[in-house]
């Protein structure tokens, strides 16, 4: 019978879309960044169409912030081994 | 008699533009003016109960969402609950589901109504007897509050061939119709 | 009174007789029975307009019964007053309905549009392939008839059945073939004739196939292009020099011709050409059989046994018809009302309910990448299993779908609810088919019975993975969306109940698709290392899941349009009996052309045997474009297949498929929306050749740079997860320079070698930590 709801891919889309003006304003370096953290979101969007959020996009901000702080602690966990390693330089 | 009006291009309704008293009001544009409906039922939800039947499965819940998010409505989920929501996938749904419906006095969005009347695996004749009666029954349930309901015309250059959006509006009390977009408009910066 | 025993081959209804039923004896004789078979349709709606309607019928010069009666209407749980119409010949039936119809449109109508062949096995327990005991007098009336088995039995005893194969040497689209290859076979006989006639004169060709008829009494007519071409060419050219050639076995009968269509199915155009059906044997068209390849003769027959619909119409509908078939069946047998046009409406459900109801199934995003020492591990038929261990069935589902923690007890239906008509139609199915593949499991892969076996088993997987679908679908009879979407969300929820299993186990969860898991621990390499998790998450879902196999690598592939988003089913991987597993790129889909296909699977083959040295596929790739850029490879392997979508007349910008249809079209060739064309590209305007022109294409206009990159986007895509990208290729393979280096491996200033183009880049984002 062909749904009715948009997939949660097409919401996805759709508030990309939605901040294209604002992306359109930022400066290419900037663009790159933005670009990086919609990748990131779309690592969990079989999560966000589980939740079935209303507005979608607290769901994809919220993945956005799980990825980078996935990398904060990726980074975190490599200092703590270099420290390890070199430990007088660190002191 | 009806009254007909032209839809500018691009612009949402709100409540204001429906008449105060119940009636039966049909809007004949392109996507069967979708964006309308949508904007048109968080306006109504914001309110109160209503309900909205869906022939051509455009009800996007997303859209209805965001629009209650612009009206800064604080919460959204429980203003959700006020739409009572049902689809149609044939035109003998359809037809059932407005026969089904009793008369309350609660708002009615109709959007998409002869989306599935405009396949062809039933006979067209069958198809306007059942139209037919969906105009009846629209007309009834506009007696106790208003009705909303929206079409996409056939494609063009057929002009309403089948006649099916004539026995729609034949029905209405008020019917507004898609301005046709100026033919090319110069070319300029903004 | 003659007793007969023998094979039901085939039902229909007779102008003079009720019904013909014709017999494959025990003893090789086929036989033609009749049979009284009066049918029954029925009709509901006011008292005032039933008593017109019972006045109408009267009047027709039909032979009928009239009655009252109460039958069940399933949607409203409850049975409702109906006039029942018995039409005495079932041959005027249709037209009757017809008039009923047009006259009373406001009436709601029931089992009025249903084959003649679920009627039969609903009253008799008949199915195709039946084996029966009748009683007949000596004119062949039947007086009894009794069913001596059950399309259930796991290996039905096969019937004697002798197979005319009628094949033209060449395409007769493109041009009129030379000759008609011949071969008869009969089951039990190892001995096979055949012959070659040639198509002009054709004269000789009719005299000598009229005689092989005759004499060789076929049962199945199988046949290449027999729907679109061949039989109807033959018997316009029989008519033509006044030559009666007997296709049909019943002689009184003209042959049952049925128009080509194109129509709308799950989103997609679909075609069907034209159809030619006989009377008292089978003609079935290889080329416009469902699932030829998957199903060959015998999982048509099984289609045909399991669905109850005659073997000609199994061969050729939808395994969505074959699940309507099945469902009517059942209603029939529970005296349910049939309703010609569903009328029951969705329940109002509230724009909030509308988020969380209306999903698909579980798609995750996979971890992009290389893994080494994955389990693949599947639930066995998800959806149907949860259908019938749930009881979801349009009758017994309420209007919302289910949260997860009012999921019924894992034990399934607790029996205070009837089981539903859709649980009651699939269980015997699912039974079958979970029988079939324990022993299939068991076989050695030499038995003989193997390919039937597999044949048998695709029929029945088609038709499972169908009638989930059919659920959904608006014109299903017995379908609901409110189902639909019960099943759905009973597949998400069991998929996380096993993903949270395999995860308190220590398991990684690499992937998860609708009704599988890729999963991967350290130390777990065996099959046994995984049958805790499998008895484990059996326990808590409540339906069976198996290992389908273990990898000794996979690789889940990116998007190709952005690097760095994962696509749910685009992988390759080896499974550690050195077996590849490929979804999702060019050499599974068929408007590859089959030499990219081909060189694809020969870089995966190579890297199945070792992935750690890419090197051979590398050299082999090359020494492959360098044959097609000497155009040394045959014009066969460069024709690729693509659907048109539309009319031809209706692209605004025509597809490579919709200017091949307009070159065949201008030699008066008709092509409708969802047939398949086949063309070559080609440079300049208009930059295709269609196959079937008459006319070869010429060889030194064949667009080679197109195939080209066609050929590196295919290679790039089963290397890109070993450090290679299109670009990066190009310049290894063509040896052309190339402007822009994208390795990411590669380290600027310096010269690279091949060799520093490994090792693999590890691709972590979404990846677990660690």
């Amino acid at each position: 019978m062909g749904r009715t709801l948009p997939s949660i891919t097409q919401a996805f889309l759709g508030e990309q879309e939605a901040l294209a003006r604002f992306r359109r304003a930022l400066r290419r370096a900037d663009q790159i960044a933005l670009d990086d953290l919609f990748a990131a979101a779309r690592q969990h969007l079989a999560a966000a169409a589980y939740a079935a959020h209303p507005l979608p996009f607290e769901s994809f901000l919220l993945a956005m912030l799980l990825e980078e702080h996935k990398k904060v602690l990726r980074l975190e966990r490599l200092l703590e081994e270099m420290r390890a390693q070199r430990p007088e330089e660190h002191a | 008699m009806h009254t007909k009006f032209e839809l500018p291009p691009g612009s949402l309704l709100a409540p204001s533009d429906l008449p105060p008293s119940p009636c039966l009001a049909v809007i004949a544009a392109a996507h069967a003016a979708r964006q309308e409906m949508l904007a048109l039922a968080a306006h109504l939800a914001r309110r109160g109960p209503l309900r909205v039947f869906d022939g051509g499965n455009r009800f996007n819940a997303y859209s209805v969402a965001r629009h209650l998010r612009s009206l800064n409505v604080p919460h959204i989920s429980s203003v959700l609950e006020h739409i009572r929501f049902a689809r149609a996938f044939t035109c003998y749904q359809m037809t059932a589901l407005l026969e089904e419906a009793s008369a309350l006095p609660l708002p009615t969005l109709v959007i998409d109504l002869l989306n599935t009347f405009y396949d062809e695996s039933a006979p067209l004749e069958e198809r306007r007897r059942l139209a037919r009666r969906c105009a009846q029954r629209l007309r009834h349930l506009a007696h106790c509050a208003t009705v909303v309901v929206s079409l996409r015309p056939p494609q063009p250059p057929a002009q309403d061939a089948t006649g099916l959006q004539q026995i729609i509006e034949a029905a209405a009390t008020k019917v507004w119709r898609q301005a046709t977009p100026p033919i090319s408009p110069p070319p300029r910066l903004f | 009174m003659p007793e007969h025993h023998g094979w039901l081959l085939d039902i229909y209804a007779d102008g003079t007789h009720g019904l013909v039923l014709w017999l494959l004896g025990e003893d090789g004789q086929r036989r033609q029975f009749f049979q009284d078979f009066p049918i029954t349709f029925y009709a509901a709606g006011e008292r005032r307009a039933l008593r017109a309607l019972w006045r109408y019928v009267r009047r027709q010069r039909v032979d009928v019964d009239l009655f009252r009666a109460e039958r069940l209407d399933l949607f409203r749980g409850q049975c409702i007053p109906v006039l029942g119409v018995r039409v005495h010949r079932p041959v005027e039936q249709p037209r009757l309905f017809q008039q009923v119809a047009a006259a009373f449109p406001y009436l709601a109508y029931f089992d009025a549009d249903l084959p003649l062949s679920l009627r039969h096995a609903a009253a008799f327990g008949t199915f195709p392939l039946a084996r029966c005991q009748v009683e007949a007098d000596a004119e062949g009336h039947i007086r009894g008839i009794q069913v001596l088995d059950s399309p259930w039995d796991l290996e039905p005893a096969r019937p004697p059945i002798r197979t005319l194969c009628l094949e033209p040497e060449e395409n007769p689209h493109r041009r009129l073939p030379k000759y008609l290859l011949v071969r008869a076979t009969a089951e039990g006989n190892p001995r096979t004739a055949t012959y070659r006639l040639a198509f002009e004169p054709l004269r000789p060709l009719l005299i000598n196939l009229r005689a092989l008829l005759l004499r060789f009494d076929p049962d199945l007519l199988l046949t290449t292009w027999g729907d679109t071409w061949l039989l109807p060419y033959l018997l316009a050219g029989a008519r033509r020099n006044g030559i009666s050639l007997p296709l049909n076995r019943d002689t009184r009968r003209g042959i049952a011709s049925r128009p080509e269509r194109s129509y709308f199915s799950y989103g997609q155009v679909i075609y069907r050409g034209r159809q030619v059906h006989l009377f008292g044997r089978w003609h079935i068209d290889r080329r416009n059989a469902m699932l030829w390849e998957d199903y060959q003769i015998e999982g048509i027959l099984e289609a045909a046994r399991i669905t109850c619909l005659p073997v000609q119409t199994a061969a050729r509908v939808s395994p969505g018809t074959g699940v309507s078939a099945m469902q009517i069946l059942t209603a029939l047998r529970q005296a349910v009302l049939i309703p010609w046009h569903k009328q029951q409406v969705e329940s109002p459900k509230s724009a909030r309910q509308m988020f969380a109801a209306d999903q698909g199934g579980f798609v995750y995003q996979p971890l992009v990448g290389v893994h080494y020492g994955v389990a693949q591990i599947d639930f066995v038929s998800m959806y149907p299993g949860i259908m019938v261990h749930f009881n979801i069935s349009p009758e017994t589902v309420s209007a919302c779908p289910p949260k997860p923690d009012d999921l019924l007890p894992l034990e399934g239906a607790d029996g205070s609810q009837a089981r539903g008509l859709i649980p009651n139609t699939l269980a015997p199915l699912l039974n079958k088919r979970m029988a079939l593949k324990q022993q299939l499991i068991h076989m050695s892969p030499w038995d003989a019975r193997r390919k039937t076996f597999q044949a048998r088993a695709s029929a029945h997987k088609w038709l499972l993975v169908t009638c989930f679908g059919y659920m959904g679908y608006k014109n299903a009879r017995f379908g609901r969306i409110e189902a639909h979407e019960a099943v759905t969300a009973y597949g998400r929820e069991i998929l996380l109940r096993a993903k949270e299993t395999a995860e308190e186990m220590g398991y990684i969860v690499l992937h998860m698709y609708v009704d599988g898991l890729w999963v991967q621990k350290e130390g777990a390499k065996e099959s046994a290392d995984f049958q805790a998790l499998l008895e484990a998450i059996a326990a808590r879902t409540g339906l069976p899941i198996a290992l389908e196999g273990i990898y000794r690598w996979i690789a889940f592939l990116p998007s190709r349009v952005e690097q760095r988003v994962p696509v749910p089913n685009r992988y390759f991987g080896v499974f550690q009996n050195g077996s590849l597993r490929v979804r999702g790129i060019e050499a599974r889909r068929r408007d590859t052309p089959a030499f990219v296909r081909e060189v694809q699977m020969q870089v995966l083959q190579l890297l199945a045997q070792d992935e750690t040295h890419p090197e051979a596929a590398i050299a082999m790739a090359k020494r492959r474009l360098a044959e097609l850029r000497r155009a040394r490879v045959p014009l066969e392997a460069l024709v690729l297949s693509q659907k048109l979508s539309r009319c031809v007349e209706a692209y605004h910008s025509p597809s490579p498929a919709a200017r091949a249809a307009a070159q065949l079209q201008a030699l008066g060739r008709k092509l409708r929306p969802g047939q398949r064309v086949e063309f070559i590209y080609m440079r300049g305007k208009p930059g295709v050749h269609a196959w079937e022109l008459s006319h070869p294409p010429n060889p030194a206009g064949v667009d080679i740079e197109r195939y080209t990159t066609l050929l590196l986007r295919a290679v790039a895509n089963v290397l890109q997860p070993f450090g290679f990208d299109e670009a990066a290729l190009r310049q290894v393979l063509l040896d052309t320079p190339c402007r822009q280096s994208l390795l990411p491996t590669m380290s600027f200033g310096k010269p690279t070698s091949l060799s520093s183009l490994f090792p693999v880049t590890q691709v972590t984002a979404g990846g677990p930590l660690g």
